[in-house]
């Protein structure tokens, strides 16, 4: 199940087919002499279940809107949560805490709780203060449709989805079952159904997620809470993320530099691993499934448990494929293999929980063959030909021959939650280690990899969460936390990229406050980052024959130590607004952000096998200084739910990676391992702006039709020229069945040719625009108290020709075809 | 709690300082090229490619020869980026019947391969340039590594270079003059 956030934004409507949020409060009836004013069934009562013979307990007068946390609803866990409450002599709520219940549903119990309104207890005809308990029933969204509550006298129809869970961006979540279902070898694979979101691969068989025209770079991904470092600089280096250990993806479109630090300038991907389960017991999940294309074979099994305090999760998959086939010719040497393994271990008590997780991936591939030129003319004669030359002699198979790469990302958190009264904090440590080893063909048949990363990272994160303050019909919500970081980067092997320390330090505090109808969000942040390079002699002499070192290094016996600290900040103020409740909803924000260059953009010279262009840094750039302003407007009838969302980014300083130009013409170098294009590191002003949206229609019947599609532009405003590499115009039209057995969606997705950059400026033609239809259906079945799910996914059914602009692999060769797959999960 | 934080944190930090990822180096890469010549009245010159660092920017010493002139010439590779330089023309002479020495004069110099493999077979590390007039152009020197196949030698007499088996160890281009 898919889901664009406006549709958790909007109203009892836009909780219709996936978000209508079926929640109950369920306020246990613990004294028969309770009178209930409202048809909610609410009760009140003291803790021990007894109250003095003359008091006349607090009657509830004003109900309150209970909303389902969009963080439960991967799980689609049901639970009850127990509040503690003190009533005035008003019949206000003053203090609440939680007594039991999933601690999912804690902060918006909560928050219910203290929007309830009683009549006084009363003494004597005295108004007195109260303690008693409230229980809110949480129920998840269902999927039919509105007026098919199975309890409806039990339920409160959801006037609008939390304002408290809103944020003023564009958010889409994909949960387990649709990542099931649309599965994908990677990460970002995964997420190009969504409006504005891209994916660039490069010499093998892996991508990176691109949104709205920023790369990685400018995306922080975070995985359980902590940010995914890797070895971002490679064009081939995709994220390092086991996708069938997925329970949540959320990918947020716009400046999150407040609240998740200046590599969140672009936006944000927040995945997380699924639910632990909530009952004591053993459950589990396999999957198995095989493709055409790459001949793929893949499968997963994970086991949880829980016993009483006690919970535990151990996961692992695996998936081999051969070379992937285009429609003419196969890409020889992209076989690849893939391996994970992860593990939970969690306790909980009272109101504090202790998680361990770790989690192992390795991938190893070819490096596509038919990017290699051992000399310039051998260049001009792969970017110019159509079909790669030599290809005729590439033969299917598994063998991983050189060039490769293979990488292991190894993680480790330990994280500390807990709720006292006041609130929650976390507290999390993250230790990563990413260990990838490049090899390419060399004079000696069996020599080692030439290019070996270590790259350690540690990382702590305190985020603290203050209960809402009640201020009237106003509440405030205020969060605020601490990030550190410290990384390594330990590198041998031809001169590429220099060893670095780099520790950085940032704090932020946002506040929201929440009306009625609306909600205004103000943020701030403050990040300093300190780096240190050490060059060795081969580095420094190349870079200083380059003139690419800064003045200030610090030259000791074989290195030199090049030192530099930046500092910047980072604000936002937002909104949203519900100009007509269930219907019409504007939500905007205007922000700054500072990105600092990282090393490898600074220091970064020579080619690498998964790096299909020659690579120059610059010590010199600057820090990137963002201004973003987003403004989308949602709208829902019972036949079309709309969400146009519209951002212009404005960034200064911008690290621009793109082709070396210089007296008019694209570059290329030839070193003793053949000819590259030369890409450069360069600072420009730049202006992003654009539009996507997407348009569902008949969204709460089985037969619904989705439209989705995306514009950016991007200039260099120093020479008023469009720049490279930028996502062109996209659409994509899926409509179909989708019932709660069966469903079959094909879709159709049109994306234009890319020309506005000067062709002069790039190495190749662009690619011609391109249709490509796509089939997904799943049958789902239950056998016992096992859950059965056949998903068949179908891609590029035509078996079209086409290259991906987005993709450096472009300047070589083709998109992979037609690829049909056929996995098999169950649940037990 | 907060203290098992801070051991972890603090814990497995190694200064990056001089430190190399502990990987095996065995990868060796041709970064120099050698052209020691000798002329018919035995005066020797030196001509150098060289790449120390691999980066793609190397330092080429022009070629510049009499006119009417034979010269002797031996071709020797090394690399660089081995402590101390290593050269690397004996294991090509151990393989000489998977190696060849290609050059692609302009048309004022002829270059012949002297020396050859087991199999008889041209080899190249020893070559006769003769020159036949004046001129200056681009002259280009490189070294195919034609794999074994089946334990069998590739290599046959006259090769076309535009449909070579193997690849390329070094592939330079030198400027020539002729005066």
């Amino acid at each position: 199940m898919r889901c664009v956030s406006f549709k958790c934004k909007l109203l009892a409507f836009t909780c219709g087919l996936h978000y209508r949020v079926r929640m109950s409060i369920l306020l246990a009836l613990v004294f028969s002499k309770i009178v209930f004013a409202d048809p909610a069934n609410v009760s009140t009562g003291d803790s021990s279940g007894h109250i003095a013979q003359d008091v006349v307990p607090p009657v509830l007068i004003e109900q309150a809107v209970l909303h389902y946390p969009v963080e439960a609803l991967p799980s689609q866990i049901h639970g009850t949560v127990v509040v503690d409450v003190h009533i005035s002599i008003d019949g206000v709520v003053e203090t609440v805490s939680i007594s039991s219940g999933h601690v999912l549903f804690h902060h918006e119990a909560k928050i219910a709780a203290k929007r309830l309104r009683f009549s006084p207890a009363t003494q004597d005809n005295k108004r007195i203060p109260f303690n008693t308990t409230v229980s809110f029933h949480f129920t998840p969204p269902h999927l039919e449709p509105r007026g098919d509550e199975e309890h409806p006298h039990h339920s409160i129809v959801v006037s609008s989805d939390s304002l408290h869970n809103q944020t003023s961006h564009v958010e889409v979540q994909f949960d387990e079952a649709t990542l099931d279902q649309e599965r994908q070898i990677d990460l970002a694979r995964s997420l190009e159904s969504v409006a504005g979101v891209e994916f660039a691969s490069g010499a093998s068989n892996n991508s990176k997620p691109l949104i709205r025209g920023q790369t990685e770079r400018r995306l922080q991904i975070v995985r359980d809470g902590i940010s995914h470092s890797s070895q971002k600089w490679g064009v081939d280096h995709a994220p390092e993320i086991d996708v069938f250990d997925v329970g949540q993806i959320r990918v947020r479109k716009g400046a999150e530099a407040v609240r998740y630090g200046g590599d969140a300038v672009g936006g944000v991907i927040l995945i997380d691993s699924p639910m632990l389960p909530q009952e004591d017991g053993v459950f589990g999940k396999t999957l198995v499934g095989g493709a055409s294309n790459g001949r793929k074979g893949f499968s997963m099994g994970r086991v949880d448990m829980r016993y009483a305090k006690w919970a535990g999760r151990l996961q692992a998959n695996g998936l081999s494929a051969t070379d992937v086939q285009t429609p003419l010719y196969i890409l020889g040497n992209t076989a690849s293999k893939v391996w994970n393994t992860s593990g939970i271990l969690q306790h909980t008590k009272d109101r504090e929980k202790i998680t361990f997780k770790w989690s192992h991936y390795q991938n190893q591939g070819g490096v596509f063959y038919g990017m290699r030129a051992e000399t310039p003319a051998d260049l001009d004669s792969l970017l110019s030909a159509e079909v790669p030359p030599g290809s005729e002699s590439w033969i299917l198979g598994r063998d991983i021959d050189k060039p490769y790469q293979r990488v292991d990302h190894t993680k480790g958190i330990l994280s500390w939650e807990k709720e006292p009264t006041w609130g929650s904090f976390s507290v999390l440590y993250g230790y990563q280690r990413n260990d990838r080893v490049e090899a390419e063909p060399s004079r000696i048949k069996d020599a080692g990899p030439q290019y070996n990363f270590l790259l350690h990272t540690h990382t702590m994160d305190v985020l603290v969460d203050h209960a809402e303050w009640i201020l009237g019909t106003t509440e405030l919500d205020i969060e605020w936390g601490v990030s550190t970081k410290l990384q390594d980067n330990l590198y041998s092997g031809y001169t590429l990229i220099p060893n670095y320390r780099q520790i950085d330090l940032g704090g932020f505090m946002t506040q929201k406050w929440i009306f009625s109808k609306a909600s205004l969000s103000t943020g701030v942040r403050f990040d300093t980052s300190h780096q240190d390079a050490y060059l060795k002699d081969a580095d420094y002499d190349a870079h200083a024959r380059r003139d690419l070192l800064p003045e200030d290094c610090l030259l000791t016996d074989a290195v030199a130590k090049c030192t530099t600290q930046y500092s910047g900040d980072a604000f936002i103020l937002g909104g949203v607004v519900q100009i007509v409740p269930e219907s019409l909803e504007v939500r905007g924000d205007i922000s700054t952000g500072t990105r600092f260059p990282n090393v490898d953009e600074r220091y970064l010279l020579g080619a690498a096998p998964s790096f299909p262009v020659y690579a120059m840094g610059d010590p010199n750039l600057s820090k990137e200084k963002v201004r973003s302003g987003t403004l989308t407007i949602g709208y829902r009838n019972p036949f079309l739910a709309a969400e146009l969302s519209a951002y212009t980014n404005r960034l200064q300083n911008y690290i621009y990676f793109a082709p070396w130009v210089s007296d008019g013409m694209v570059q290329n170098v030839t070193m003793v391992q053949g000819s590259f294009p030369i890409y450069k590191f360069q600072s420009i002003d730049a202006h992003f702006y654009g539009v996507d949206g997407t348009l569902t229609f008949f969204e709460d019947t089985p037969f619904s039709s989705v439209i989705s599609g995306a514009t950016v532009r991007a200039w260099n405003t120093d020479t008023g020229q469009h720049l490279v590499g930028i996502p062109p115009d996209s659409i994509r039209i899926q409509s179909g069945w989708k019932g709660e057995v069966f469903t079959l969606q094909p879709s159709v997705s049109y994306t234009a040719s890319q020309s506005r950059a000067p062709r002069e400026l790039d190495f190749a033609d662009v690619p011609e625009d391109f249709w490509l239809l796509n089939l997904q259906a799943s049958l789902s079945h239950s056998i016992g108290q096992q859950d059965l799910v056949v998903n068949l996914n179908a891609r590029n059914l035509l078996n079209r020709q086409y290259r991906r602009y987005t993709s450096l692999i472009r300047y070589y060769a083709d998109e992979p075809g037609r690829d049909v797959q056929l996995s098999v999960s169950t649940t037990f | 709690m907060m203290n098992l934080f801070l051991l972890l944190a603090c814990s497995g930090v190694k200064d990056p300082h001089d430190h190399d990822h502990d990987h095996d180096h065995d990868h060796e890469v041709i970064t120099r090229i050698v052209l020691d010549f000798t002329d018919s009245n035995g005066d020797t010159q030196q001509v150098t490619w060289s790449d120390p660092e691999n980066d793609g920017d190397p330092v080429v010493d022009d070629i510049v020869l009499l006119d009417s002139e034979t010269y002797d010439v031996q071709v020797s590779f090394w690399n660089d980026m081995s402590e101390p330089a290593e050269e690397i023309t004996p294991e090509i002479v151990d393989e000489a019947d998977e190696h060849q020495v290609f050059v692609t004069p302009p048309s004022f110099v002829d270059v012949v391969n002297i020396d050859t493999d087991e199999n008889g077979l041209e080899l190249g590390l020893e070559q006769e340039w003769s020159t036949t007039s004046t001129g200056s152009d681009t002259l280009t020197l490189g070294l195919r590594h034609m794999p074994l196949e089946d334990g069998v030698s590739v290599k046959v007499e006259d090769m076309d270079l535009a449909n070579l088996p193997g690849a390329w160890d070094v592939n330079i281009d030198f400027t020539i003059t002729v005066e």
